[in-house]
């Protein structure tokens, strides 16, 4: 048998089980190649679950071990592995999740995705208060903040931040809520900071950002929420 | 770029550095520089150069040199390697300068799609060939040679047409690469697959081949083979390295001389000391040795 018919046929059997054509290629008797292939296809197999399971622990919750186990199983046959670092395996992880019950869980395990892909960006320095300070108080109105690269935005149809904060089933999930993911933290926003976030990442000048909050809020205080998000390290330059 | 000052001596202990020590060895680095002198990371953990993570390294890199492992080259393949993972590794050592660069004598990709493990090969010419079209291909695409790890087996192909050492004798004389020696992984094999005695598959290996010494631990289990069952040796890196590991790496240590050594621990992480204390055990039976 040639390597590439040889890989071929290993991998198949770590996939599809009992590959008899990899098997006859094994010194050992049938029994004992069945075995010694077994430690390989548990290796393999449970390298794939440990990320799944590092990538979306809640959603693992909500749905049971045996569940999220067969889950498991159904993706790496349907979306194998596409690079040589495991760190890139489980994107395509929701597509296999879109018709599971609860209805919310797809929007569950977006959010424990978008959480771990936050871990790879870059770390921003911080916010440059003293340069700030100095700005013309006739120039602000012009300022486009810059949001940490780190962060995004999410939201929901369903109560997705208390099921991810309290990791278990809740009676009343259909209500919406809204969310910053930003390097480690997930936060909950009310209506007027997803908004005011939100025309940031548009790049809206902090006059237009006013007029629309205004729009919503005529008492609103923008300034409150620039300085909690300056604070809480989510803007983290200007232009 | 770093500058590759940081050379590391020989005989120089080294520790594979994992996530859960390196906010120990951020604080602590001074102190640990005068215990060892560098560090193994594993290469995809750091392809993110924009991550919290790759920020950590580099600062770790400037009291430390620091070797770059790999595990998804696929350099065993019978395909040829994946450019684009091949470019993020390139990319890597751009920023790090590591002093060396490894990968294992295995395979895990096939039709493009990937294991992400470390599987075997039957040890044969069509294979020597693949192996060495890969390495070759990689060392032309970084511009510098590699090293390569002998892997630890938990089955035999009954087509091999010459034995471990012989077929890595083969491949570091074709392609110019080194030979990163995993003794815990020749212990492993040898009582998995039986084929073989350690002391004769040291003294088979060319001499000048050996440019690092991996140390490591494993974990007992068992098969069977419908019979009776058979003690099978896994290589979890997730223990102390055992007496046996120890005997093969002083025999190592006698006949590859001046060479860095390494304690891995990938599971079952202890306290950093742990591995420390382990370096140290090397450190002196290297010493016995010379003298």
């Amino acid at each position: 048998m040639n390597l590439k018919d040889l890989q071929k046929n290993f991998a198949n059997h770590i996939f599809a089980k009992a590959d008899k054509k990899i098997l006859s290629q094994v010194f050992h008797s049938e029994n004992e190649a069945l075995e010694r292939l077994n430690i390989y296809r548990n290796n393999i197999l449970g390298n794939f679950e440990s990320v799944l399971n590092s990538i979306f622990p809640v959603t693992k919750k909500i749905l049971g071990a045996e569940k999220f186990e067969e889950l498991s199983q159904k993706y790496y046959r349907k979306f194998p592995s596409k690079s040589g670092d495991l760190n890139e395996y489980g994107k395509d992880f929701l597509k296999i999740l879109k018709s599971c019950k609860p209805l919310y869980l797809k929007d569950l395990s977006q959010l424990e995705l978008l959480h771990h892909q936050a871990f790879f960006v870059k770390k921003t320095k911080e916010f440059n208060l003293k340069s700030f300070k100095k700005i013309l108080p006739e120039n602000l109105e012009n300022l486009i903040f810059i949001l940490d690269p780190a962060s995004s935005l999410f939201t929901s149809k369903f109560a997705i931040f208390s099921i991810w904060k309290s990791e278990k089933k809740i009676k009343n999930y259909v209500k919406s809520q809204s969310m910053l993911i930003c390097a480690d933290k997930i936060l909950k926003l009310n209506e007027e900071e997803f908004l005011f976030l939100t025309e940031i990442k548009k790049r809206k000048k902090l006059y237009e950002i006013y007029k629309t909050l205004c729009k919503k809020n005529k008492k609103t205080n923008i300034g409150k929420l620039i300085n909690q998000f300056i604070t809480n390290g989510v803007i983290t330059d200007w232009n | 770029m770093l500058s590759r000052k940081l050379s590391i001596p020989a005989n120089t202990a080294g520790i594979g550095l994992r996530s859960p020590h390196i906010s120990h060895v951020l604080k602590n680095s001074k102190k640990i520089s005068k215990k060892i002198g560098w560090f193994e990371i594993h290469s995809e953990n750091y392809y993110a150069l924009e991550s919290g993570g790759f920020q950590n390294l580099l600062e770790i890199r400037k009291d430390f040199p620091i070797s770059l492992h790999s595990v998804g080259n696929s350099l065993g393949s019978a395909s040829s390697l994946d450019l684009s993972h091949l470019q993020k590794l390139k990319n890597l050592v751009e920023k790090i300068d590591p002093f060396l660069i490894s990968d294992h004598i295995s395979w895990g990709r096939i039709n493009k799609n990937h294991l992400n493990d470390l599987l075997p090969l039957p040890y044969n010419k069509e294979a020597l060939k693949a192996i060495c079209r890969n390495i070759s291909q990689m060392q032309d695409f970084l511009k510098r040679k590699i090293i390569i790890e002998n892997p630890s087996a938990y089955l035999a192909f009954k087509e091999q047409e010459m034995d471990e050492a012989e077929f890595i004798n083969a491949v570091t004389k074709k392609t110019g690469c080194g030979l990163l020696l995993d003794v815990n992984n020749i212990f492993v094999s040898s009582q998995n697959c039986a084929q073989f005695d350690p002391k004769d598959y040291l003294k088979k290996l060319d001499k000048e081949i050996v440019k690092e010494i991996h140390l490591a631990g494993h974990f007992k289990s068992k098969i069977s083979d419908g019979k009776k069952y058979k003690k099978i040796l896994i290589d979890t890196h997730n223990d102390l390295v055992c007496d046996e590991v120890w005997e093969i790496y002083k025999m190592a240590a006698q006949e590859f001389r001046k060479v860095p050594f390494l304690i891995e621990w990938d599971q079952d992480f202890p306290e950093f000391e742990v591995l420390l204390a382990e370096a140290k055990k090397a450190e002196l039976i290297l010493k016995k040795i010379k003298k």
